[in-house]
């Protein structure tokens, strides 16, 4: 029944007819079998007659009956039909106007009966690890405004002159029920990553990201970060950094100290906008001591990420942390905390291009006698660049601002490729 | 330094620039095209009336005749035989007899100036999107698309249909005999790339419409062409 129900024909209404023509037909044929067990008790009175009544109340009483009935019959089906015209609950709208290509239960109709060709991006609901990461104003932007206008197939339609906000919003948190597992994070909670400070969630990303000296000391370091999901709290990370420092007019570059680390959200609430990590990190020491690109030791690292989410799409990222080098005559142990304050602002109502200006406050210290705190501004502004908001670029300048003597001022910058959201040349 | 700083500044502001310069640059034109039948049926598949009658046009239309004109191994052997009998007029042949059976890509070969073929689409490719425009035989927008001029005049038949010509960029008109409401004509308009369902009560019910192609007055062919 529900492949019968509610395909576009002239209108929304019409959607709607279609799915209480069938309730209707449903209730009629309820009602005329009443009418029938009605008529055939009636016929056989074996109540009426049970009682010492006389015949003309009987036929008093059979008569009411027989009006009583139509009429409630023809109350019920009206109340029937304006029930079914409302597009009241998430899961009208979805039979209504999704499941014709999504299908009952969330995974696509089959090509056979949808008639066409799903595209490579067609999605699966029930895939938590699809869904999840996707924020509701991906799912309302795509609704409203069709596929296109997040760089997917044509072939979805924009539903924004047949549904309200209202209605998108309920039938998005039907969707959101085909995945069975609430322990994964919501999107809502990956919030922009600032250029130095790590944020929580954990991510399906690669980074590529550049630190230019702007003044000091000539120098220019890059990373290379991959970052991958498993399971469904877990995150792995490979950090490559390739490095290019002027000594005395002299320009050595190569490949820094590699990172290896594992992330684990350990407690995440879109309710009060808070997600929680953990992650540790052995660091390699893979660059040239010599050449100062590398420790020259081993090094673990570990650091707790929190960020929280205000409703008013403003955010605050923390995280905190030590470095622990295996040999700390070569390299001193460290403690660092960072902190990333900024406001998401997008057009069209929150579901166009998101600008993100933010600023990070950075402090790290030696854990030596007399050493200081280094102190460190960083002003900087995010922004996705492809439709599908899966590549998004950052800009900013890493400031000194205590022990400023030898630490140079740098011009940042990052690109970011979320890979789960699709290729580099999709989504735009 | 300093002009290392500003190089990066500027790769940074044309890589966040770029995708609004590139959709700026695109134009869509006031070419007449046609949209395969797969966009149709994604949405008038299982339809019913509000007396539950199932009116879904997708899959009667898919298991019809229209559907497969050009699959017809019939038609295909006729023509055959046609093209073998008077090699000299094979051009000829493959573009008449397109016109009905393959019309999609007939008028696409017309609207570029040059003769509709038939053999070079078969066998059919196994990937549809090659020669989807071919195989999709008398597609939804073909008929839909027809005009009323020139209907039930002897002008129209043998194919002779007019195919209406964009309104506005991104507007075909997709005639039917249904008033729309604009919510569903914004998702027939997004999910086709701009095919606007537009009611003509009048014309697209007319036995004329049909007519185009099922009045069918052939010329035969002598020694020589």
């Amino acid at each position: 029944m529900s492949e019968r129900i509610g395909h576009p024909r002239d209108a929304m209404g019409s959607q709607l007819i279609s799915c209480t023509g069938l309730l209707l037909a449903r209730i009629h044929e309820i009602t005329a079998a009443d009418y029938s067990c009605t008529f055939a008790l009636l016929a056989r009175r074996p109540l009426l007659n049970s009682f010492a009544v006389p015949a003309y109340v009987r036929l008093v009483i059979r008569h009411v009956v027989l009006w009583l009935l139509p009429a409630s019959a023809l109350l019920f089906a009206q109340a029937g039909n304006q029930s079914a015209l409302r597009l009241d609950t998430g899961e009208h709208i979805y039979k209504s106007a999704c499941v014709a290509c999504h299908g009952p239960d969330g995974r696509g109709t089959p090509k056979t009966i949808a008639g066409f060709e799903p595209p490579d991006s067609f999605p699966d609901f029930t895939r938590c690890d699809q869904t999840t990461p996707e924020p509701n104003t991906a799912w309302e932007d795509v609704i409203m405004h069709g596929g296109p206008s997040r760089g997917f197939s044509q072939i979805m339609p924009a539903f924004g002159d047949a549904l309200n906000l209202e209605q998108i919003s309920k039938v998005i948190e039907y969707m959101r029920g085909f995945c069975r597992n609430k322990h994964w994070a919501r999107g809502e909670l990956n919030l922009p990553r600032a250029l130095v400070t790590e944020k929580a969630y954990p991510e399906d990303e690669v980074v590529i990201s550049s630190a230019v000296n702007a003044r000091g000391a000539p120098g220019v370091s890059n990373d290379v970060i991959h970052e991958q999901r498993f399971g469904v709290k877990n995150q792995i990370e490979v950090d490559v950094p390739i490095n290019f420092q002027n000594q005395n007019h002299v320009w050595y570059g190569g490949v820094g100290d590699t990172v290896l680390g594992v992330k684990r959200e350990m407690f995440a609430s879109l309710r009060s906008g808070s997600i929680l990590s953990l992650q540790g990190e052995v660091i390699v020491p893979t660059g040239n001591k010599t050449h100062s690109l590398g420790t020259g030791t081993t090094t673990f690292e570990t650091f707790a990420a929190f960020d929280q989410l205000f409703p008013t799409n403003t955010f605050v990222q923390f995280q905190m942390g030590a470095d622990l080098p295996r040999h700390t005559d070569i390299s001193p142990q460290s403690v660092f905390w960072r902190s990333a304050l900024g406001q998401s602002f997008a057009a069209d109502h929150g579901l166009g291009r998101l600008w993100s200006p933010m600023v990070e406050f950075l402090a790290d210290r030696e854990l030596t006698r007399g050493a200081k705190t280094n102190w460190d501004l960083v002003p900087q502004m995010q922004v996705t660049i492809s439709r599908r908001q899966h590549i998004k670029a950052n800009l900013g300048v890493r400031t000194p601002v205590s022990n400023t003597a030898g630490r140079p001022v740098q011009v940042m910058f990052y690109i970011l490729w979320d890979w789960q959201d699709g290729k580099l040349t999709e989504g735009w | 330094m300093a002009k290392r700083v500003w190089c990066l500044s500027l790769l940074a502001g044309v890589i966040i620039a770029a995708p609004t310069l590139m959709s700026g640059a695109q134009h869509p034109a006031l070419d007449r095209k046609f949209q395969t039948s797969d966009r149709c049926l994604a949405c008038h598949n299982g339809m019913v009336t509000s007396s539950g009658q199932d009116v879904s046009i997708g899959l009667d239309w898919r298991s019809g005749m229209m559907a497969n004109s050009s699959r017809d191994p019939y038609w295909q052997g006729s023509v055959r035989r046609e093209s073998i009998d008077h090699p000299e007029s094979r051009a000829d042949i493959e573009d008449v007899c397109s016109t009905c059976h393959m019309p999609m890509s007939h008028y696409e070969a017309k609207w570029q100036g040059r003769k509709a073929e038939v053999f070079s689409f078969l066998p059919f490719e196994a990937d549809p999107k090659k020669s989807a425009s071919a195989e999709d035989g008398v597609s939804c927008s073909v008929c839909h698309q027809i005009s009323r001029e020139k209907l039930g005049t002897r002008d129209s038949f043998n194919g002779g249909f007019v195919i209406e010509a964009p309104t506005s960029p991104g507007t075909h008109p997709e005639y039917g005999p249904f008033a729309i409401q604009p919510g569903q004509q914004r998702i027939m308009q997004t999910s086709t790339g701009g095919f606007h369902p537009t009611e003509a009560a009048e014309h697209i019910r007319d036995s004329a419409l049909c007519g185009t192609c099922h009045t069918l007055i052939t010329e035969t062919l002598g020694s020589g062409g």
